[in-house]
C-alpha cells in the first residue's frame, strides 16, 4: 500500500496494514535533510527535497506544506524576517487596532510569494510523488490569522473589548483563505490543513463565537471540491473538541495535553479521524523506544483504532533520527495489535 | 468588607479595568478598577488594605484559569485592571508605607520571542503583591545575572515556548548557578515539563500562574 493509499483506507474503514503515519516535522525535516531554515520556508525545492526524504527514510505516510504560520500574515502585510536557519520572525506591519482590523482588505494568493511558493510545492509533489504519498496542503484559521496580524495579547483584549470588529476582519480573512484553498486543491492536494492553534486558548464560548462557523465554512468547502479537511488545534483542547468534531473535519488533530481520545472517540461520525497525540518533547524525543511503543499503542487502543499516528503537535528539531525509527517502528506494530 | 472594596475585588475578578471599557458586559457603564482603587484611597482605605483586596481578585481569576473556566483573553483582562488599580498604589510602594511580598525578575529566554505566557506570568505575580521586573523577550543570561546582582532577593522566572529555546534555558541557569549558586529560579513554558525542572537544576516548575504564586507565597512567608 502507499501512504496515499493507506491513509484513504484508513478514512474509508477498509483494510489497512497499519494505521497511517501523519507526524508534522517542518524543523525537524529541514535539519534531518541539511536544508537550512530560511530555505525550508522560502524555497519550495528545497522544502520538497526535505519532506520526501524523510517520507521515504521514514516511511512517512503524507508530505506537507507546512513550515510557519507567516504566509498568509505577509499577504495581509505583516514584515516577516527570515533568520538563515531558524524560524521565521515577524517584526512589523501588524494591524495597530481592532478598528484597522475592520478595515482588512482580502489578499490575493497568485500576488504574495509565500502563497505562489505553496503552490509550487503542491504542484512539485503532485507530480513527483502524486498517489504514492498523501498531499496535504495548508491554511491559516480565522482565530490564529486573526493573532498573527494582529498580535497574540492584542487579539486577546479585541475577542472580548471589540468582536464586531474583530468578527470584520475575520470574514475577511476567510474569504481569502478560500481562494487559496482552491488554489491549493487545484495544484492536487489530496487534503488541506486548518491551523487554528490559538483557539485552544480562548475556551469554548470564544471559539464558538468567533472559530466554529467560520471553520466549519472552510471544511465545507474543501469537502465540496472534493478533498479532505484536518483541522489542527495545539494544547489542551477538551474543552472545544465536541465542537472542533462538528465542524465535520476528516482528521482531528489531538495534543497530548489532551489527556485522553477515549472521551472523544464516540463523537466521531464514520468519515472522521483522530490524529495524534504522542508528547514530542517527554515521549518523541527524550523517550527510549519502549515508552514510544508503549504511548503510542497506549493512543490508538484510547481512539477506539480511528487514531492517525503522529504527535501532538511538531516533531521537535533535536529528535535524533534513531527516536523517528522508534516512532516508525510503533507505528508498524500498532498495526499487529 | 466595605463596599467599595467589595467592587473592587470584583472588577479584578472580572476584569473591568474602568468605566469606559465595555468588558464584561453586565458590568457596562459601572466603575472599573481604575476608579474605584483611587476613590478608595481617597476615602482612606490603607494602601496595603487595597492589595490585599486586589490580591483576593486576581486568586480568584487565576483559581478559575487553573480549573479551565476562563481562558487567556479573560485573564489578560483581570491583569489588566489589576494593572489600572496599582497604578494608584505605585505612590504608596515607591514611599515604603506599602509593603511588596518581594521582587521578582522574569523573561523569555534567549532566542525565543514568545511573550504571551510570560506576560500573564508576570501580571499575575504583580497583581498577588510582587514587585515585577520584566526583562521583556530574548532575554540573555547576563541581563538576568545583571539584575539578579541588583536584587540579591529576588526570585528568577524564566519562560520558553519553543523546543529550540529550552536550551538557552539550561545554559542560562548554569551560568547564573556559577555565580549564585543558591539563587531561585522558576521556570515555565508549553514544552517544559517538572522532569525538565529537574534536569537543568531549576527550583520550581509551574504549567500555570496560579502554581507559581503559591511557590512564592510559601518563599515569602
Amino acid at each position: 500500500m502507499t501512504g496515499y493509499e493507506r491513509t484513504l483506507a484508513f478514512l474509508n474503514r477498509d483494510p489497512v496494514d497499519r494505521p497511517p503515519f501523519h507526524p508534522i516535522i517542518m524543523r525537524w525535516a529541514a535539519r534531518y535533510a541539511g536544508v537550512r531554515y530560511r530555505d525550508f520556508c522560502l524555497d519550495p525545492e528545497a522544502k520538497c527535497h526535505a519532506m520526501m526524504r524523510c517520507a521515504r527514510d521514514f516511511d512517512l505516510d503524507w508530505v506537507t506544506v507546512m513550515s510557519d504560520p507567516w504566509a498568509e500574515a505577509s499577504a495581509f502585510g505583516v514584515e516577516v524576517e527570515y533568520p538563515e536557519d531558524n524560524l521565521p520572525v515577524d517584526v512589523g506591519g501588524h494591524l495597530p487596532d481592532a478598528a484597522a482590523a475592520a478595515g482588512l482588505q482580502p489578499f490575493d494568493p497568485l500576488k504574495n510569494s509565500r502563497c505562489r511558493n505553496r503552490l509550487a510545492e503542491i504542484r512539485n509533489y503532485r507530480s513527483r510523488v502524486g498517489g504514492e504519498y498523501f498531499i496535504a496542503g495548508w491554511v491559516e484559521g480565522p482565530v490564529a490569522e486573526y493573532v498573527d496580524i494582529r498580535g497574540a495579547s492584542e487579539a486577546s483584549f479585541d475577542f472580548l473589548m471589540d468582536p464586531d470588529n474583530v468578527g470584520k476582519a475575520m470574514d475577511v480573512i476567510i474569504e481569502s483563505v478560500l481562494h487559496f484553498i482552491t488554489f491549493q486543491l487545484e495544484e492536487g492536494a489530496d487534503a488541506i490543513g486548518i491551523g487554528d492553534a490559538f483557539c485552544s486558548q480562548i475556551g469554548p464560548d470564544l471559539y464558538r463565537q468567533f472559530a466554529f462557523e467560520r471553520q466549519k465554512q472552510l471544511v465545507d468547502h474543501i469537502h465540496a471540491a472534493g478533498a479532505l479537511a484536518k483541522l489542527h488545534i495545539c494544547g489542551n483542547t477538551s474543552s472545544i473538541l465536541p465542537d472542533m468534531i462538528a465542524t465535520g473535519a476528516d482528521i482531528i488533530d489531538i495534543d497530548h495535553l489532551v489527556p485522553s481520545m477515549s472521551d472523544y472517540a464516540g463523537m466521531l461520525a464514520p468519515h472522521q479521524v483522530f490524529s495524534g497525540k504522542a508528547d514530542p518533547v517527554s515521549v518523541i524525543q527524550d523517550g527510549e523506544p519502549k515508552e514510544i511503543r508503549q504511548t503510542v499503542a497506549r493512543d490508538y487502543r484510547a481512539s477506539g483504532g480511528r487514531c492517525i499516528i503522529s504527535a501532538g503537535c511538531e516533531i521537535t528539531p533535536d529528535t535524533r533520527p534513531e527516536n523517528m525509527h522508534a516512532f516508525r517502528k510503533a507505528v508498524v506494530a500498532t498495526g499487529e495489535l | 468588607m466595605d463596599d467599595i472594596l467589595n467592587k473592587l475585588t470584583r472588577c479584578i475578578e472580572f476584569g473591568k479595568t474602568d468605566r469606559a471599557s465595555p468588558w464584561p458586559p453586565d458590568m457596562k457603564g459601572q466603575d472599573g478598577a481604575n476608579e474605584l482603587a483611587l476613590m478608595a484611597l481617597e476615602e482612606g482605605y490603607p494602601p496595603d488594605r487595597i492589595l490585599e483586596v486586589l490580591i483576593d481578585g486576581m486568586e480568584a481569576v487565576g483559581r478559575k484559569f487553573s480549573e479551565n473556566k476562563i481562558f487567556v483573553p479573560q485573564m489578560l483582562m483581570s491583569a489588566k485592571a489589576m494593572k489600572a488599580a496599582m497604578e494608584h498604589l505605585k505612590p504608596a510602594f515607591e514611599s515604603g508605607t506599602a509593603k511588596r511580598k518581594g521582587s521578582f525578575v522574569i523573561g523569555t529566554v534567549q532566542g525565543d520571542l514568545h511573550d504571551i505566557g510570560k506576560n500573564i506570568v508576570a501580571m499575575y505575580i504583580e497583581g498577588n503583591g510582587y514587585e515585577v521586573i520584566d526583562l521583556g523577550v530574548d532575554v540573555k543570561p547576563e541581563q538576568f545575572l545583571a539584575e539578579i546582582e541588583k536584587r540579591p532577593d529576588c526570585v528568577v522566572g524564566m519562560s520558553a515556548l519553543l523546543t529550540t529555546t529550552m536550551i538557552n534555558m539550561k545554559r542560562t541557569v548554569a551560568l547564573i548557578r556559577e555565580k549564585h549558586p543558591e539563587q531561585v529560579i522558576c521556570i515555565g513554558g508549553a514544552p517544559v515539563s517538572e522532569k525538565f525542572c529537574r534536569d537543568i537544576n531549576a527550583n520550581f516548575y509551574s504549567p500555570d500562574p496560579q502554581g507559581a504564586v503559591t511557590f512564592l507565597n510559601k518563599l515569602a512567608s
